[in-house]
């Protein structure tokens, strides 16, 4: 067993994550990441929000799911907005690791 | 009678699901505030979370205070909206499926949230659910840095405001 310790949050790379992502959901580019997945909810006209990419890394989910939505509300509607009931940024491997199976267009 | 037949005897019912909560947010609450023992305040508090959810979703429904939660997950109703929601994750102690069993049943009876308060909602639910899980449970943590006052202010806001997510 071994002891973890959380290490306060470093938020100097927001404003760059951010900016990347409200360009991704207006234009998608030709790099292969960010993916983003907005999954139906079992709820009926929910959608989970899922962003997949590898500079998530050393970033807490806290703070990753604060980005998303940000840019998420920068560039859609309230309606839309209120239509997430999840969002999540997780690294490649760890959607792996938690099961997560997904192609891009 | 030995204490897992004293636990055994008492109802688990809606009502007792309220005063339990009430007990465990004390308690973890005690624990929070402390750096030896955030991590458990933090387990703690997360089931306080969950309990407050599942209550406002069989609330929400109709159930009242004497009636058995087991015997609501366990009734064709519910079992039913389990399969159309699903759940990502833990099962029936999953904070997002609880969530969106709740608003999937308030859509469906067309008596949405209003929009601040659901958003609300949704905020402090993802709160808390990047701050917890149930495998907490098998892990040795310390809490150095204040993320953990962002959990506490989700937890507060949804045990103070519980009455507004089912009525």
């Amino acid at each position: 067993m071994s002891r973890g310790h959380l290490l306060p949050v470093d938020t100097s790379n927001d404003a760059d994550l951010l900016m990347t992502l409200e360009q991704e959901w207006k234009k998608p580019g030709e790099s292969t990441e960010p993916i983003l997945i907005e999954q139906p909810s079992g709820a009926e006209g929910y959608i989970r929000l899922y962003v997949l990419w590898a500079k998530w890394q050393s970033i807490p989910q806290q703070q990753r799911s604060r980005i998303i939505m940000e840019s998420y509300k920068k560039t859609h509607s309230l309606d839309d907005l209120l239509n997430v009931t999840i969002a999540m940024g997780l690294t490649p491997d760890e959607a792996r690791e938690m099961g997560l199976v997904w192609t891009t267009e | 009678m030995t204490l897992r037949e004293y636990y055994a005897s008492q109802p688990e019912t809606l009502g007792m699901f309220e005063l339990a909560w009430e007990q465990r947010y004390l308690e973890g609450e005690r624990l929070l505030l402390t750096e030896d023992t955030r991590a458990g305040g933090i387990y703690l508090l997360g089931y306080v979370a969950e309990m407050v959810m599942k209550a406002a979703y069989f609330r929400f429904t109709g159930a009242e205070s004497e009636d058995r939660v087991l015997w609501l997950i366990e009734g064709k109703e519910f079992k039913d909206v389990a399969r159309q929601v699903g759940s990502p994750s833990e099962h029936n102690h999953s904070i997002e499926f609880w969530l969106e069993a709740l608003l999937n049943e308030r859509k469906r009876k067309n008596r949405t949230l209003p929009r601040h308060l659901q958003m609300t909602l949704q905020t402090y639910v993802q709160t808390i659910h990047n701050g917890w899980s149930v495998e907490m449970r098998y892990l040795a943590l310390q809490f150095s840095g204040t993320e953990w006052r962002e959990y506490q202010t989700a937890i507060q806001w949804l045990k103070n405001r519980h009455q507004t997510l089912w009525r």
